[in-house]
């Protein structure tokens, strides 16, 4: 059993129908959800901490060129050096196959390969996460 | 910080919220702290509620120091409070004050009555007009003058029945329409009848005395967030189930007449013109005094001192405090008040004053003599110029300061200027403080010594002279030493010129000249010193024409103090040397 070494509250605050608890996220899980909040967070949003946020959001409305695209993958990057430290990202993969079809529907999807370790394991261990978002209306 | 398990609350900055929060989670090993253990990662969700939680605890920290800020006079920041903060000191804290000038009128018609709200008009330097109107009744004499008519600036002019804002339950009628009212101008008339002819004017109370009954016409100012409430009598006392001044019924009549301000803006006026409608012919005016006082209401450390001091002196000048209080409430500024007991020599039963501006000082006593017990008076001293020169020595380290000499002779130089300003009364240079002052400026500086010597320029007089520095003199232990003159040229014991100094042993001020290199003793009872006191008595006819007169303090007097009518101003004068 790989022991658990992260540990987080679950960002659904689901109920744990076992423990009458709220829902926990470990490790790789805990992990995937923390990256996926700083993406998520626009700047601004938590009070005081103005530089957390990788501000994707605001890519939608942008045309998808180089320009942005690299200017994103550097905020990204960024952003997750700085603010989640167990992580190394190893590359960060733009959905081009939307490019061509829904150009004009604003929606961004991005695949982020990282690396970490945990548990008793030293071994850096690969993982993958999906981050999309589109305009709602 | 967290202390073992212990939250600190000390710290009210988000961060340190913050991190006491989680060094408080970092000492749990049981409960569900004990295994939530990525606090320490920005982008996980207890982080995220770790910085709500710290957001929370700052907004109700900051909130809850607002409040007990809010509750006391001496933190207070919100005008509202000060207001509400001062209201059972029975201090109504003053909006706008109109700017009041001074003239004098002979009248070019044949009417003898400027009557109250009467209109004139002044002119500042700018060209700019500003519309004046009296405050109260003038009465011309038989000649057809009146000397001092005080005027007050007024932005508008209202008079009219505020009957339909009466709140007959609380007997009050709220002004909030008029924010830059100059209250002292309000005058409340009731007519009982609803007729014209029965208006009666009712008078400011600032209290409840035990002789007031419910026929009195009396009301009350208070004021409020919204501006002036103006109290009508009427409401019953329970405790005594007295009914304290006469009571405003419906059918009755409220006329309300005043004044509004243009605060600041009204300062400066002159060139007075009559401008109303009561005087007939060409009246002359004469400006007395240029309008000055108007503001735009008190600035927050006004109304914290003011507010305890009025209530100490209830509207009435006992002590001396009462009356500096009370000149200060009424906006007179720069002027030293002293008792006549403390004055050289003692004069009981007077209350002396002097101002920067002596036509102001008659003003002031117009004022203070109205709310003076009986059988003491005040008085106006001219105020008297003095100039403190101060000789300071001292070293510097040039290993602890960037500073060149000159940069540092300018701090002890702005430091001087910095603690005293120049023209003001009851300056007290105190060599502690300075040198304090100074070191925290800069520390390499170390101050040797300092010489005191105070300076006074005297008017062409035949008469005697009496010239009080009303602080220690330096006697020294031969000749001079105590006092110095510059060069007299003008007297009826000499046709040379010559000088003054003093003669230590006799006590007494010596003319002096020198005759071939050597000094001659012209006179060597030209007047007295008396050096406790610091005052010098020169004699009838011993100078004629203008001159100064310097006086040595104590080589080991360290403090001076502007007592009196002395108007100080202070000159350094530093020498500065690296230390070797």
């Amino acid at each position: 059993m790989t022991s658990i070494k992260y540990s987080d509250i679950n960002f659904s605050f689901s109920k744990n129908n076992l423990s009458n608890d709220v829902n926990i996220r470990t490790n790789e899980n805990a992990i995937k959800q923390s990256i996926k909040n700083i993406l998520l967070t626009r700047k601004g949003e938590r009070p005081f901490r103005d530089n957390i946020g990788a501000n994707i959001h605001n890519v939608l409305f942008e045309n998808f060129n180089i320009s942005n695209t690299v200017s994103l993958y550097s905020t990204i990057r960024n952003q997750i050096h700085s603010f989640e430290p167990r992580v190394t990202i190893d590359d960060i993969i733009f959905d081009d196959s939307l490019k061509d079809s829904l150009i004009d529907s604003n929606i961004l999807s991005l695949e982020i390969i990282f690396s970490y370790v945990t548990g008793t394991n030293r071994e850096p261990i690969q993982d993958r996460l999906t981050v999309g978002i589109e305009r709602v209306r | 910080m967290a202390v073992g398990n212990q939250i600190n609350i000390g710290n009210l900055g988000f961060e340190d919220i913050r991190s006491s929060i989680i060094t408080f989670l970092k000492t749990q090993d049981t409960g569900a702290a004990s295994y939530l253990n990525d606090y320490d990662y920005d982008g996980s969700a207890l982080s995220t509620l770790i910085d709500l939680l710290a957001y929370n605890t700052l907004y109700y920290g900051y909130y809850s120091n607002m409040i007990a800020n809010e509750m006391f006079l001496d933190s207070a920041q919100r005008e509202e409070s000060l207001i509400s903060l001062t209201k059972p000191l029975g201090y109504a804290v003053p909006g706008y004050n109109s700017a009041v000038g001074k003239i004098s009128l002979t009248k070019g018609g044949r009417f003898n009555e400027i009557p109250k709200y009467d209109k004139f008009t002044g002119t500042k330097s700018d060209g700019s007009v500003y519309i004046f109107r009296t405050i109260e009744t003038y009465e011309l004499n038989e000649e057809g003058k009146n000397p001092a008519i005080k005027l007050y600036e007024a932005k508008s002019y209202i008079s009219s029945e505020f009957t339909s804002l009466i709140n007959y339950e609380s007997q009050s009628i709220l002004l909030s329409d008029y924010p830059d009212i100059d209250i002292s101008s309000l005058t409340v008339e009731v007519s009982v009848t609803g007729k014209e002819e029965d208006f009666v004017e009712y008078i400011l109370s600032s209290n409840i005395t035990t002789n007031v009954d419910e026929n009195q016409e009396l009301y009350w100012l208070e004021r409020n967030t919204e501006g002036f409430k103006i109290i009508f009598g009427g409401l019953e006392e329970e405790l005594t189930n007295r009914t304290v001044g006469k009571r405003i019924v419906r059918g009755d009549l409220v006329r309300l007449s005043f004044i509004t301000s243009n605060g600041v803006d009204g300062n400066g006026v002159f060139a007075f013109s009559y401008d109303g409608d009561a005087l007939s012919g060409n009246n002359e005016v004469t400006t007395i005094n240029v309008s000055s006082g108007g503001s735009d209401g008190p600035d927050i450390d006004s109304i914290r001192f003011y507010a305890p001091r009025w209530f100490a002196s209830q509207d009435r000048a006992v002590t001396k405090d009462d009356c500096t209080g009370m000149l200060q409430e009424r906006g007179f500024e720069n002027f030293n008040l002293w008792g006549g007991d403390e004055a050289m020599p003692p004069e009981y039963g007077k209350v002396f004053m002097s101002f920067e501006d002596d036509d102001l000082c008659n003003v002031a006593k117009e004022t203070l003599d109205e709310k003076l017990v009986v059988t003491i008076y005040s008085e106006c001293v001219p105020s008297a110029n003095f100039v403190l020169l101060c000789n300071i020595v001292g070293e510097f380290n040039p290993n602890k300061t960037h500073r060149s000499e000159e940069d540092l002779s300018d701090i002890i130089k702005s430091t001087i200027f910095g603690l005293y300003q120049d023209d003001n009364f009851g300056v007290e240079f105190n060599r502690d403080v300075f040198v304090d002052e100074v070191r925290k400026k800069d520390d390499a500086i170390t101050i040797d010594s300092i010489s005191l010597f105070i300076r006074n320029e005297q008017a062409p007089s035949n008469g005697k002279r009496k010239i009080k520095f009303l602080n220690e003199i330096n006697k020294g232990d031969g000749s001079g030493g105590g006092i110095a003159s510059s060069k007299i040229t003008s007297s009826s014991i000499s046709t040379d010129p010559f000088w003054l100094e003093d003669n230590p042993n006799t006590g007494n001020v010596v003319a002096w000249r020198t005759v071939n290199g050597l000094k001659n003793i012209i006179s060597d009872d030209a007047g007295t010193v008396d050096y406790d006191n610091g005052v010098v008595k020169i004699n009838e006819g011993v100078v004629l024409n203008d001159f100064s007169l310097i006086a040595e303090l104590p080589h080991t007097q360290y403090n001076f103090i502007a007592k009196e009518n002395m108007l100080l101003e202070i000159f350094p004068n530093v020498i500065l040397v690296p230390r070797g």
